[in-house]
């Protein structure tokens, strides 16, 4: 199952990636908003993990544009942002999660599990 | 914003801001990060610019907040402690100076640990307050003072960051602009 992160820090998409392939899950990278829209329309990934602050397109508005055309997208926030109000919009946006930088690795899996699940 | 307005929220809610920054940093790391000292006071100029001119080669990551009011936040490490840091985030020994990689993960320290700083004021005045993606620099901090600091005084947020029984410490320092 293909699953796409979308994170201007290469740290972190490392860093999800060796978490996500251990897990036996096929892993695309996108380094801005403009790129993860470019990259769904194209491989149609199962699951976006999603940042907020990146340039070129927010996160937000990222996940919007990928919902309105495929409203089945599932997509979580991961951002350091866990403000009421950027929660508030994400969720207004389509997201299905977000889950609040740092974060332990075990609620990213139980975020994509439950979108991948049974 | 008036800056009465913003001088009475910072001073109500800096220090719980700094104390969650401290421990985003502490969650992210993994290392065992305690705040030691944490203040609200105004500084000059010449003393926001003095505190920059180390000795020692340092890393430091800038962040700018944009949304209830403009400030720029400042993660500040040695160079050793930067080394440090990253070494335990990519879970091997990294060189010095920081590769590609190294500045990103540090970068996103600095993402994190301000972003925790700024989503307490979020969250206690309901309306969002972003920052921009970090800037992480390498010895050159006395540009970036200048820049963020054009008025005779500054009102500055600082903590003071350190692993409990080791020499790896952190200092934050958050600056907003006030409106003349």
């Amino acid at each position: 199952m293909k699953i796409l992160i979308a994170d201007d820090a290469a740290f972190m998409r490392m860093r999800l990636r060796k978490l996500l392939e251990a897990e036996q899950f096929e892993v695309i990278e996108a380094a801005d908003g403009q790129q993860a829209v470019a990259m769904y329309q194209e491989q149609h990934p199962a699951i976006v993990l999603m940042d907020i602050t990146m340039p070129e397109m927010d996160g937000v508005t990222a996940c919007q544009t990928i919902c309105q055309a495929d409203p089945n997208a599932k997509v979580v926030m991961v951002s350091a942002l866990g403000q009421q109000a950027m929660i508030v919009s994400a969720m207004q946006a389509g997201a299905k999660d977000f889950v609040v930088k740092p974060y332990e690795p075990q609620r990213i899996l139980q975020a994509v599990g439950k979108w991948t699940g049974p | 914003m008036e800056v009465q307005e913003i001088l009475n929220i910072w001073q109500q809610a800096s220090v719980p801001a700094l104390n969650r920054a401290g421990f985003a940093l502490k969650q992210f790391s993994g290392l065992d990060f305690v705040v030691k000292e944490s203040f609200v006071k105004a500084v000059s100029i010449e003393d926001m610019s003095a505190r920059f001119t180390h000795d020692d080669p340092i890393y430091a990551v800038h962040l700018r907040a944009i949304g209830l009011f403009n400030a720029d936040v400042i993660l500040v490490f040695s160079d050793v402690n930067s080394q440090q840091l990253v070494s335990t985030l990519m879970g091997e020994p990294v060189e010095l100076p920081l590769d590609s990689m190294g500045v990103s993960a540090l970068g996103e320290v600095g993402n994190v640990v301000g972003t925790a700083f700024l989503n307490v004021f979020s969250d206690l005045l309901q309306n969002a307050w972003e920052p921009t993606t970090p800037r992480v620099i390498h010895q050159s901090t006395q540009d970036l003072i200048e820049a963020i600091s054009p008025t005779s005084t500054i009102i500055l947020s600082e903590a003071l960051f350190q692993v409990t029984n080791e020499e790896v410490t952190a200092e934050i320092m958050v600056v907003p602009t006030l409106p003349s």
